[in-house]
């Protein structure tokens, strides 16, 4: 029958990992999946001594690792906090050490709750959870040494073992040791500034075989200052600890409550602070994309708002990639007017590193896509990312390249969760043969590189929708009629609805204002009678739009006119 | 009672791992083909003091039997899974003592219950060395970041550094240039970028210029202004002797007509003591005759054979899997295409060895995507051998990389970056980005 002590312990535990897991699963889980997105972990002995080339190599190994889980939504957020849990009680048993006190352990909870805010970021590294666990281990273990010299071994053994290992782990190491052991009344003040002196040597010793500036070498796996967040709460909580006198040898029900309280409300801020449910909500869009569930990608970029770009490009594509182009065109809005269809390349929010260059790859404009790739994995450096090499393996298997399919096979196949899938795939017959070659395109001009690209193979009914489209929202009615005339007829034996009201636009200009160039020549355009009536019908009632645009935007508000003369978007 | 059982157990335990190790009889074939090993180092020439030909099998091979035999020393090595890794300490003694010899090599590989034998093949080892230190710019495949990271290998063992820094040229180059000068153009390809249909990407460069930097009086210098036209000029090689200077030339960049934006090959008297040209230039390839474009030059150390790349057009031609090496025999301008060198992927960015003998370049040879540096040997008749690539410890680390071996250079000594210092200073202080 377990003590009291454990059974406490263990509710605790069970609490905070009820709780992380809450957090993990249902309220932030896209940030997970992200992480395992953004790394590539091959499991062959040069990758494994590429670790070895950085200090803190088990530290970082081990995240790696760990990391591979996390396309598993529920395991992958089990095995983290199964992690934080390990942490917390080693932890909580170096404070019981410490502090000869009852129900300390419930204090630990604040080193759990800093880590569970600082990994909903993705710029948290999770070798630092690791390079702090090595480090309550190694402490762990140093105080079960009981002999002098054995000890003073150990420590400068340690100090090495930790630092190759741990990376920045080495210094709350020695900081514990230091508070441990004069709290046991060793003051061996000779002992800790050699320590001290060893911590700081090595890393500046092997600066040079790792190739790493100095302050990178003693902070490693530290990226940046708000990564240093849960060794300062731990540093602080263990200071407070030590140097607060208290009076009892337990803790009362009161002290006991207002622990817990204290840091579920620390948590509670601390997420309110750094939780970004935008950014989650943007992952999960790309997510529902990613896995093809258009309908979810339409609802999710409607819960963003129409002034989300990167809401309307999913969007966008999602309508292009569900075949509801053009018909659905515009059923949203489009504050951003014709930048909903691509993004800048210097964008540096998520599609840089997550989803580069969706545009091209759901266009087939696969020497685009790659390059889009090619230069998400630069800014990705020094990590690569497993999802870039599926899409650089879904590019070569598009476009019927058995070398670079097979390439990027041989890397998949080394991976954890993504051999399989590799194995499966072969090489697709290639899209753009018959292609015109040599047609030179700016990746910066993304309309003129559109048009380039149709000009190349105007067999791709989707490039050629796509760039209609994309001239009926930048309101370029010239561009869309040559476009339409030149590529999109042979698509539509019967013309869709939004493109006739487009053409009959351009087609018969209204004769006031006379802002339209007649380019393109009518009777080139079979254009339904009935929809030239109602556009004759639109005219008429157009001149009452001052006082009656509610009830036009009953009638019209689908229409294309109505969003060329009249609507918000339009006007802009 | 107790012993029984021991004994029992004992015996039992014999035969289990008795029956355990033994296979079913392996049946022998020959096949009539080389061995599929990656990379392929079947009949190559190669250097003694090159590193372990490390290799892999392609071919799913359980257990694979490598026999090396040559005139003086005979070794058997045995691999259980598929890759075939040499002792540093046998392969050293085995590239000294067979020097000027061939070595022959036979693969046996037990694929399913056969053992298949296949043809044997060979490796000449030459008396002439390869300088030590292979330089290489370790970049993405697009060549758009940010100058990648160079890299220090050491031909001879499996040891490589990064070198400490970032530096502006993308190629080493024009650090190692030998003589008083320092010949490099002030336009690197990346100038522009455009995507076409059939090549990847063209990188373009516009109004580039030559320039030299003077080693001795530490000053940089336009050499362009000394020739006639605003022409685009780039590749500018000086002659070890310092009296040529070689380039390549094309008109201003039109992006209407790429297909036809072609390099000519020039060369013209270079006085090293005013650093200014003096005579007409020669031409040595005219690329709208020829309808090729000459790129990235590379003089022998006695100035006696010209490597470069030729493809179809444009300046950087990365991406253009017809580019191919060819050399140039200056007296008389002929014509070596290096048939035997070159590959139906990208072959290019040639540099010569300090000995004349040896040269590294790059090619995208296997995938098409990304460059790895390949040696080639020059035998005393100018005759050039099949390539090999440069050993990894590990066979499969080229399968897994994912970055390009841009720009490889040779040199004998670990490479002091001081000296990069000094022209990155200048380059910095004249405002001129090369």
């Amino acid at each position: 029958m377990p003590d009291k002590d454990t059974i406490f312990r263990v509710f605790v535990a069970v609490v905070a990992g009820i709780c992380g897991f809450a957090f993990f699963r249902w309220f932030y889980p896209c940030h997970l999946e992200a992480r395992e997105q953004i790394q590539l972990l091959l499991f062959t002995p040069g990758c494994f001594v590429s670790y070895l080339e950085k200090p803190a190599w088990l530290a970082v190994y081990l995240a790696d690792c760990l990391e591979q889980f996390f396309c598993w939504r529920n395991g992958g957020v089990l095995l983290m906090v199964l992690l934080l849990v390990a942490e917390w009680w080693l932890a909580a048993r170096f404070l019981r050490r410490l502090v000869d006190f009852m129900h300390i352990e419930l204090y630990a909870l604040f080193l759990f709750a800093a880590e569970v805010i600082m990994l909903g970021q993705l710029t948290y590294p999770l070798s630092v959870v690791f390079s702090l666990s090595l480090a309550l281990l190694g402490i762990e273990l140093y105080m079960h040494i009981r002999t002098r010299v054995l000890s003073v071994l150990s420590g400068v053994l340690l100090v090495l073992l930790l630092y190759s290992t741990a990376g920045f782990g080495v210094y709350l190491f020695l900081l514990m040791l230091v508070l441990a052991e004069s709290k046991q009344g060793k003051f061996r003040l000779a002992y800790w500034l050699f320590l001290a002196a060893e911590s700081v040597v090595i890393p500046l010793g092997l600066k040079k075989l790792y190739a790493l500036p100095g302050e990178t070498m003693c902070l490693y796996p530290i990226e940046s200052v708000y990564s240093l967040c849960p060794t300062v709460v731990w540093i602080v909580l263990v200071l407070g600890l030590c140097f607060v006198p208290r009076r009892r040898w337990y803790m009362s029900w009161k002290e006991q409550l207002g622990v817990w309280m204290l840091s579920f409300l620390f948590l509670y801020i601390g997420l309110g602070i750094t939780t970004d449910f935008r950014r989650e909500r943007l992952l999960a869009l790309d997510k529902a994309y990613t896995d093809g569930r258009w309908s979810d990608v339409l609802r999710l970029s409607e819960r963003l708002g129409a002034d989300n770009r990167l809401a309307s490009y999913y969007r966008t594509l999602a309508l292009l990639r569900s075949g509801q182009l053009p018909d659905a065109l515009l059923n949203y809005a489009y504050p951003a007017g014709a930048e909903s269809f691509f993004l800048p390349w210097n964008l540096s929010d998520l599609p840089d590193r997550f989803s580069p260059g969706e545009v091209y790859y759901a266009l087939k404009d696969w020497n685009m896509a790659r390059y889009a790739v090619m230069r998400a994995q630069e800014k990705n450096r020094p990590d690569e990312s497993i999802r870039l090499v599926k899409r650089l393996a879904e590019i070569s298997r598009n476009e019927g390249d058995t070398l670079g399919l097979e390439k990027y096979q041989r890397i998949m196949e080394r991976t954890l969760f993504y051999s399989s899938w590799a194995k499966e795939q072969t090489v697709l017959p290639d899209t753009l043969a018959g292609a015109e070659k040599n047609r030179l395109r700016d990746p910066s001009d993304f309309k003129l590189s559109l048009y380039r690209f149709v000009e190349s193979d105007r067999r791709n009914k989707d490039a050629v929708d796509y760039l209609l489209c994309y001239c009926l929202v930048d309101r370029d009615l010239s561009t869309f009629a040559e476009v339409y005339r030149r590529w999109g007829v042979q698509f539509y034996p019967e013309i869709p609805r939004i493109y006739a009201e487009a053409l009959l636009m351009q087609m018969l200009p209204e004769p006031k204002k006379g802002r339209r160039t007649k380019k393109t020549q009518p009777e080139t355009f079979v254009i339904p009678e009935v929809w030239k009536k109602a556009y004759a019908d639109y005219l008429s009632v157009k001149k009452y739009a001052d006082k009656h645009l509610e009830a036009l935007q009953v009638v019209y508000g689908k229409s294309y006119w109505y969003y060329y003369d009249l609507s918000e978007e339009g006007k802009r | 009672m107790m012993k029984c059982f021991c004994f029992y157990i004992s015996w039992l335990s014999c035969l289990f791992f008795l029956f355990g190790a033994c296979r079913p009889f392996a049946e022998e074939r020959e096949a009539d083909s080389l061995p599929p090993i990656y990379p392929d180092y079947c009949n190559v020439t190669i250097p003694p003091n090159i590193a372990p030909l490390n290799f892999l099998m392609r071919d799913d091979a359980e257990q694979v039997e490598v026999k090396l035999k040559g005139k003086k020393i005979e070794y058997t090595y045995i691999s259980n899974n598929g890759k075939v890794q040499f002792p540093q300490t046998d392969w050293q003694e085995m590239l000294e003592r067979e020097q000027g010899a061939t070595i022959q090599v036979t693969v046996r590989a037990l694929i399913g219950n056969e053992w298949v034998v296949y043809r044997p093949f060979k490796w000449e080892i030459t008396y002439d060395t390869l300088d030590a230190y292979l330089l290489y710019n370790s970049i993405s495949p697009d060549q758009l970041s940010d100058g990648g990271q160079w890299r220090e290998r050491h031909i001879e063992t499996f040891q490589e550094r990064k070198l400490p820094g970032k530096y502006r040229f993308k190629e080493a180059k024009p650090y190692f240039s030998p003589g008083r000068y320092i010949a490099f153009a002030t336009c690197s390809p990346d100038a522009g970028l455009s995507i076409s249909s059939d090549d990847f990407w063209v990188l373009y460069g516009k109004n580039s210029s030559l320039y030299l930097f003077d080693k001795t009086q530490k000053e940089l210098r336009e050499v362009s202004d000394s020739l006639a036209g605003k022409m685009t000029r780039a590749y500018p090689v000086l002659s070890p002797d310092g009296k040529w200077l070689y380039y390549c030339e094309a008109p201003s960049f039109d992006p209407d007509s790429l297909n036809d934006w072609r390099f000519s090959l020039y060369r013209t008297a270079f006085n090293p003591r005013t650093g200014r040209c003096e005579s007409p230039m020669d031409t040595l390839y005219e690329a709208k005759a020829k309808g090729h474009t000459v790129t990235y030059l590379s003089l022998s150390p006695d100035g006696h054979d010209l490597l470069y790349t030729l493809s179809s057009y444009g300046m950087s031609p990365d991406w253009q899997q017809e580019a191919d090496l060819q050399r140039m025999i200056l007296p008389g301008q002929e014509i070596d295409s290096l048939q035997v060198v070159n590959s139906d992927a990208f072959d290019g960015q040639p540099f010569w060895a300090s000995d004349g003998r040896w040269f590294v370049f790059n090619s995208k040879r296997g995938d098409k995507l990304y460059g790895k540096p390949y040696f080639c040997y020059v035998d005393s008749a100018g005759v050039a051998h099949k390539p090999f690539l440069l050993p990894q410890r590990d066979p499969a680390w080229y399968d897994y990389m994912l970055r390009s071996m841009d720009s490889p250079i040779l040199v004998t000594q670990p490479v002091d970056t001081g000296i990069f210092a000094v022209l990155e200073q200048q380059l910095n202080n004249e405002n001129i980005k090369p």
